[in-house]
């Protein structure tokens, strides 16, 4: 029971450094549905905690003092959270009638009934033993067992050769997230800790029904939800241990808050949010600092197409970079002080001369990614529907938000092929260990898209 | 309007029969290893990931190894099994530390014959897995 407990807290302590984080970000008038917020809170969280965890290990704080600290945050927060719903009782009375006078159409309680058993289903696949995928033990399960021994970011570790296996140039979100939760079970136990998957799976679930319900209804958002845990790639790496889900849940958060924003820019809150996860993007994965740039690329592209006022525009560019560096420049001082290498992309690959001995590559990196996509088996119709729904769609393409998702997934493949062009790795053996992976991270924006443009057109504005 | 809701009907049929059936395909295993999860402890589930032996000669490794030696491993075997131990054992056994002439090696389906010179068997999980100590230490 006691470890039950413990698992328990080390959920909410993020939650709540979540909540406390929202409540920053200008959200006064409440912009977003409650359980879109826990969802936002949790992974804004995590995102906050494994931040100070860093961050304070170098003033010598150690994660058993951070700890006994945020549980202290956390009882208050909880106290406070009591006293002031017990002054609102009537707002959340009215909120407590207003779901119970909902009734939910046949429909939409079988395709809620449906997601319930299909996560129940997933469950036993991951959840229920402990992290065997490779990247899940080798790379972020070991480095978690390191910091969560020294109780602290051990420097030492960070330039031992004989520990270069766990990739010691990734940036240390899910390693720490791992730690966190071994540190408040005060024991090492990598199945418990799957219970950090199981609820990016949920809050990133619900994170993407209100996102898409933000622009059609219900029904339809509900149906697209469903849709989604109807990718088997994409439930199998949701919970087995590889950053890629944070990543995934992150991009996708940064990107269509983003849009959000775009469509109503007075909801600064949706911009912050955008944000954090842009820089949490870059504190999960070295690929995440290419989701920063497009994401940037496109905030100016929106402020400068669509807004007059160049003041407010820099402003905004300036915050928004500002928030996206605060959150990585310690992780990039740190690797650049210790000079631990990005085996990918350095100086000695980035030439003009390898790119064009490369060039025999081409053809390869394109069958790949097409033999990779026709996996109806891993993909469902996904990447095979897209581009006919593309096609079909196209007069809505240019006149829609689903076109900045789809040039932004564009640009994304368009950074990996250049990865490829000039990876020293054995490009086929390179192809088949990362592909997977890279179209994953693409899999809610393509589905969300295609939400979009499959959408009726009259509710194609954002909900209020 | 009408080409739009067609499109969403024959993309939501297709999509969702053919998802189903991909999670219906797994619902057997899927029970089976709640099932199997149910009846291990951690020990048990953590032995059940790694398959075969693996996990048995870890701990058997870490209970008759002092935790500030280091460790070295010997695999005969295909390239991919050898990394997969390296790693397995680097994994389970952290914070004991590699070297290259390492106090300890945990030696994997290898005969007696062919114990790398300098070193000898200090305890024998089965008959071909072995941990050997350096002579001398």
């Amino acid at each position: 029971m006691g470890i039950f407990f413990r698992l328990l807290i080390s959920l909410l302590c993020p939650i709540a450094l979540g909540y406390f984080m929202l409540a920053r970000v200008k959200d006064e008038n409440k912009y977003f549905y409650h359980l879109e917020r826990f969802s936002l809170a949790f992974i804004l969280g995590i995102g906050g905690l494994t931040w100070l965890m860093f961050t304070l290990s170098f003033l010598g704080i150690d994660f058993d003092f951070l700890y006994f600290f945020l549980v202290l945050i956390t009882i208050t927060a909880a106290v406070y959270v009591i006293l002031a719903a017990r002054n609102r009782l009537a707002d959340f009375q009215d909120y407590l009638l207003s779901v119970r006078a909902y009734r939910p159409s046949l429909f939409q309680v079988v395709v809620f009934s449906a997601i319930v058993l299909i996560c129940l289903l997933v469950l036993p696949h991951w959840y229920m033993f402990p992290l065997a995928a490779w990247d899940g033990w080798a790379i972020y399960g070991f480095k978690s067992k390191a910091l969560y021994l020294a109780k602290s970011v051990p420097l030492d570790f960070f330039i031992d050769p004989t520990k270069a296996f766990a990739h010691l140039d990734y940036p240390l979100l899910f390693p720490l997230v791992e730690a966190w939760v071994y540190t408040v079970l005060d024991s090492w136990n990598d199945q418990l800790v799957n219970i950090v998957f199981l609820f990016y799976f949920l809050s990133f679930l619900i994170i993407f029904y209100f996102n898409l319900r933000s622009f059609t209804n219900r029904s339809f958002a509900l149906l697209f939800t469903f849709f989604l845990t109807l990718i088997p790639k994409f439930t199998d790496f949701m919970l087995c241990g590889y950053s890629d889900l944070a990543l995934l849940v992150y991009y996708f958060v940064s990107l269509i808050y983003l849009l959000r924003w775009s469509l109503q820019p007075e909801r600064i809150s949706f911009l912050c949010v955008s944000a954090i996860c842009s820089g949490l993007a870059a504190w999960t994965k070295n690929e995440g600092l290419a989701f920063c740039l497009i994401n940037f690329t496109i905030l100016v592209f929106l402020l400068f197409i669509r807004h007059k006022r160049a003041s407010t525009n820099w402003r905004l560019v300036v915050c928004y970079f500002g928030l996206v560096m605060i959150i990585i420049l310690h992780w990039m001082i740190f690797k650049a002080r210790l000079r631990i290498p990005n085996d990918l992309i350095n100086s000695q690959n980035i030439s003009l001369n390898i790119l064009r001995e490369n060039l025999y590559r081409v053809p390869i990196i394109f069958s790949y990614f097409k033999r990779f996509m026709i996996i109806l088996s891993d993909w469902n119709i996904l990447w095979v529907s897209l581009p006919l729904i593309i096609l079909l769609r196209i007069k809505r393409v240019f006149s829609h938000p689903a076109l900045l998702i789809l040039l932004s997934m564009l640009a994304y493949f368009t950074i990996w092929f250049f990865i490829y062009m000039i990876t020293p790795r054995q490009i086929n053996w390179h192809l088949v260990n990362s592909l997977e992976r890279l179209l994953l991270q693409m899999v809610p924006l393509a589905l969300f898209s295609i939400a979009l443009l499959l959408s009726p057109p009259k509710e194609n504005k954002p909900c209020a | 309007m009408f080409k739009g809701r067609v499109l969403l009907i024959i993309f939501s049929i297709i999509w969702f029969f053919w998802g189903a059936y991909l999670v219906v395909k797994d619902i057997p295993q899927s029970l089976e290893r709640g099932k199997l999860s149910l009846a291990l402890n951690l020990e048990g589930r953590r032995d059940y990931v790694l398959g075969g032996d693996l996990y048995s000669f870890i701990k058997f490794a870490e209970k008759n190894i002092p935790e500030d030696k280091t460790i070295n491993v010997i695999f005969r075997g295909d390239e991919f099994g050898a990394q997969l131990f390296y790693y397995r054992v680097y994994y389970y056994l952290y914070p004991r530390q590699f070297a290259k002439n390492a106090d300890y090696f945990l030696s994997y389906n290898l005969s007696l014959a062919e114990i790398p010179a300098g070193y000898k068997p200090v305890a024998e999980f089965d008959a071909h897995k072995y941990l050997l100590i350096k002579e001398g230490s």
